[in-house]
């Protein structure tokens, strides 16, 4: 058997730092996320609001405002995040793109439903200073179109079966059309609903976070 | 009695016709040259007699020193330069003491440093436990109820920094729910408004960020930002990180400390927290006393170098420190200490003030030569200078005896003639040829001390005030001594009153001082040979490693002997007060419960009021009183005899070593004899404090 040694280098002994650690300047100066047309997410009380299946980007600002003498990483599980390729240099920042992962990759219920996560983010520093880890709590939305998609297709299978076991397909009628469209925009309203509700929790539970530290 | 300088020749009364409405002015005032010792501590008055012409080089010199250890980007230990010693020599009265008040002042360039002048040295204990405790000596000495002291400056820029970076460790969504908690819960839960809570984070960031002269209270004032949940923001930020080990643990409570302080927790909370509080760690294996104030006073260190604000050791008349002659067994220890501390820790610059000739009889036989070249290395790399070792100050010119003159006759022409330029001239009514003969020729000067008594004396003869006096015949002994007692009394009620002034703010943070007082005083006892109904000390000796605790386990022994028979006595100070004390009970009960106990019988005193009744364990809060009755059980008991003083009546024991080094300065020729006599005579009944109960 033979171990692989991983290819990062053996860090060679360190100096140690005079400043305490709870003093460097190791939080970011400021991040943003961006979507494909470069518009900035703005923020919500549970997190920035992405939609699975597209492209983002993060750029974060260090405090010394320079791109050089450290690493932007983003260590969030495959299947919520893939990296498309190493961060890069943006100006005085560091910028790296991220796909959401779409939404039958994993879990068909990702269809219709959204979930609230967050984006763990690394800063590497090269002189030696602890890495610096910060999370991002983001939304994943169901893409718009999905519950709009999921309504047509059952629609048409509807109508399908009823032309095979009928023989002579026909148009639902009007009371068919509303009762289903009734169904659906209730199944629809109750998905929304319990994502608002989740949403309200995860709100309430991190404002109540700030009003006492303690609980957290 | 006339300066000898002024002996050679009479001088001629100036005429009356000239200004003679300004002599007459002159003679109602004080005489400016009446002031020409500097006391240990700058008085209120520096800034007056304060002429910067004086020794400029030396001083600019030392300024460069003290600048090398201000570091503007200090993050690495290989930023920290070398700690190393400055000598300076000067003859006596030269204005070394004056010198070390400007360091202190910096009067130079007005940038702050923490500049510790050790009014006592403590040979038994380790040299860098001494440091530390002078440091906080020095912390505690400058507080003030009304003007922020370095402590609360420190605080301050560490509370502001924690801040920032919490602020900016925070996430957009942390900081809306900071903001969602005060209120419009609904608006940022659909992202409305957002970036301008994002703005307000910045400009709070930004008004932290500025060292302007805005309290921390005044900048949440301004942001509209509460003042609690900042406080706790800032304990997290602290807290976030790991702290395993001691020096991390030692960290974080120092840090914690600074926090609450700056948030308008009493300054006692960090004075409590480096004499006790950084000792109570968390390990396995309790860690020696040296670790724990290695770390303790690294962390101080670096805290302070990362504020731009040096620690500088200013040891001024070595001749006092350390025996003049030499004390071998003082000498030694002074400076093995030191070389040690120059060799294990960097950031530390230390000037030394010595007689030429006390420096050079230290040289010769005191220091070994392991510390020898270690000061000789000196400090390195002083931006403008090179490096520094030695340096010796310059007699005093006349051009400076001139400069001199005009600033302390300034103020008061300026009084009379109401206005900032006058017709008369500016050393008026002293002549230049006054200066030049006091001055004499070049090589001869006088030392500045000299120059100042003769220009007192002739600024009298000048006004009519004195008439020169032929050199008087030398008085007799008993006509001498009489002559000194009265300088000796002024001085000791002096410092009997600051003593008490202290004391009565609290004795907590004393121990040092007031052991070395204690020392000094028995020894003033012995050699004049004074006893008691009981008995009378014959030997004493401070051990401030009689106990584990560094600051609570100390004692000063004492010989006693009552009769034929001797009895080792340990005199120790009860003086932890709140937390502290249940632990410097238990310290002291400890020493004295084991098999090898530093002495038989350990008087102890508590400095809790001269009114409370015997038994005094009975009075001890309910903390203390278990600590006592747990030993007491053990049959600690019969060997501690707890009484009670009141505090102020410790206060000839805190004056003790401070007079002594003021009467050292003002009065060399006051032999010890008479000093320990006079000593003796003032608190001869103090003795009762420790004579030991059948």
């Amino acid at each position: 058997m033979v171990l692989t040694l991983s290819t990062s280098a053996v860090p060679p002994p360190r100096e140690r730092c005079v400043i305490p650690p709870c003093l460097q300047p190791r939080a970011p100066l400021s991040y943003e996320l961006r979507d494909e047309h470069d518009r900035r997410i703005a923020p919500t009380l549970v997190g920035y609001k992405l939609r699975r299946g597209k492209t983002y980007r993060l750029r974060v600002v260090t405090q010394e405002q320079t791109a050089a003498g450290w690493r932007l990483r983003l260590v969030a599980p495959r299947s919520v995040v893939h990296t498309q390729a190493p961060d890069e240099p943006d100006g005085n920042r560091r910028a790296l793109s991220f796909d959401i992962g779409s939404p039958l990759s994993h879990d068909w219920l990702n269809l219709i439903r959204s979930e609230v996560r967050s984006l763990p983010v690394t800063l590497n520093f090269d002189n030696g200073r602890d890495p610096y880890h910060f999370e991002i709590p983001v939304v994943l939305l169901a893409s718009r179109f999905v519950r709009f998609g999921s309504f047509l297709a059952t629609a048409l299978l509807s109508f399908l079966a009823a032309g095979i076991f009928k023989e002579t397909p026909s148009l639902p009628s009007a009371t068919n059309l509303g009762l289903f469209g009734g169904a659906w925009a209730a199944i629809f309203l109750g998905c929304f609903a319990w994502d608002q509700i989740k949403f309200y929790g995860q709100a309430c539970q991190r404002v109540a976070a700030c009003a006492d530290p303690s609980m957290t | 009695m006339p300066n000898s300088l002024l002996t050679l020749e009479t001088p001629a009364p100036a005429p009356a016709t000239e200004h003679a409405g300004l002599m007459s002015f002159l003679r109602g005032k004080d005489n400016p040259f009446d002031v020409f010792v500097a006391a240990r501590k700058p008085e209120a008055d520096f800034a007056r007699v304060h002429v910067p012409d004086i020794h400029q080089d030396i001083a600019r010199a030392l300024n460069a020193v003290v600048e090398r250890y201000r570091l503007p980007g200090l993050e690495w230990d290989s930023d920290l330069p070398r700690s190393g010693v400055v000598v300076v020599e000067g003859k006596r009265g030269i204005g070394k003491t004056h010198m070390v008040h400007a360091l202190q002042r910096r009067a130079g360039d007005g940038r702050p440093c923490l500049a510790v002048t050790p009014v006592i040295y403590e040979p038994q204990r380790p040299f860098m436990e001494y440091l530390l405790h002078q440091v906080v000596r020095h912390l505690q000495s400058e507080a003030d109820e009304r003007a922020p002291g370095t402590l609360e400056l420190l605080a301050d820029a560490f509370t502001r920094q924690a801040l920032v970076q919490a602020l900016r460790g925070m996430t957009e969504i942390d900081w809306l729910a900071r903001e969602a908690a005060a209120g419009r819960f609904w608006r940022y839960f659909f992202g409305v408004g957002v970036r301008l809570r994002a703005e307000r984070r910045r400009r709070l960031i930004h008004d932290l960020e500025q060292a302007g002269d805005r309290t921390l209270r005044e900048v949440c004032a301004e942001n509209e930002v509460d003042f609690q949940p900042l406080r706790t923001l800032a304990l997290q930020q602290i807290r976030s990180e790991p702290s395993h080990t001691i020096a991390g643990q030692i960290r974080r409570g120092l840090y914690d400390r600074l926090v609450g302080l700056a948030f308008g927790a009493p300054r006692e909370t960090v004075y409590d927290f480096l004499l006790d509080g950084y000792t109570e760690v968390d390990a396995k294996i309790q860690p020696a006393r040296e670790t724990l104030v290695d770390e303790l006073f690294q962390a101080l260190l670096e805290l302070c170098l990362l504020a731009r604000l040096p620690i500088i050791f200013l040891f001024d008349a070595l001749e006092s420190l350390l025996g003049d002659p030499p004390d071998k067994e003082l000498c030694h220890p002074f400076f093995k200490g030191l070389a040690d501390v120059l060799d294990s820790h960097r950031g530390i610059p230390f000037l030394l003030f010595a007689e030429i000739g006390h420096w050079q009889q230290l040289e010769k036989s005191m220091i070994s030569s392991y510390a020898l070249q270690r000061i000789q290395q000196g400090v390195i790399r002083v931006p403008g200078h090179g490096s520094l070792s030695r340096m010796q100050m310059p007699n005093v010119t006349a051009a400076q005896l001139q400069k001199i003159v005009a600033s302390r006759m300034r103020p008061l022409l300026r009084e009379y003639f109401e206005a900032d330029s006058f017709d008369a001239p500016p050393i008026f009514p002293l002549r230049e040829e006054d200066l030049e003969r006091i001055v004499r020729s070049p090589g001869e000067e006088p030392p500045l001390r000299q120059a100042l008594q003769a220009l007192r004396d002739r600024y009298d003869e000048r006004l009519g005030n004195r008439v020169a006096l032929a050199p008087a015949a030398q008085p007799s002994a008993a006509v001498a001594e009489g002559m000194l007692i009265e300088p000796l009394e002024a001085c000791w009620q002096r410092e009997l009153r600051k003593a008490r002034q202290i004391l009565e703010a609290g004795c907590g943070g004393q121990a040092d001082e007031l052991h070395a007082g204690l020392l000094k005083w028995l020894q003033c006892l012995i050699a004049d040979g004074v006893a008691n109904g009981a008995g009378m000390p014959v030997a004493a000796a401070n051990d401030p490693q009689a106990g584990a605790h560094p600051t609570y386990g100390q004692i000063t022994k004492c010989q006693w002997r009552a009769g034929t028979t001797t009895r080792a006595l340990g005199i120790g100070l009860l003086l932890g007060e709140k937390r502290a004390m249940p632990r410097d009970l238990e310290t002291k009960l400890k020493m004295m419960a084991g098999p090898v106990r530093p002495a038989d019988l350990l008087i102890l005193l508590w400095p809790r009021g001269s009114d409370l009744t015997p038994p005094y364990h009975e009075h001890l809060p309910a903390g203390t009183r278990a600590m006592w009755d747990q030993f007491a059980a053990n049959g600690t008991g019969p060997r501690v005899q707890l009484r009670a003083v009141a505090p102020v009546d410790l206060a000839p024991w805190l004056a003790l070593p401070k007079w002594w080094n003021q009467i050292a300065t003002e009065t060399p020729h006051a032999s010890a004899s008479i000093l320990n006599h006079f000593v003796a005579e003032q608190t001869a009944p103090h003795l009762a404090f420790i004579a030991p109960e059948s």
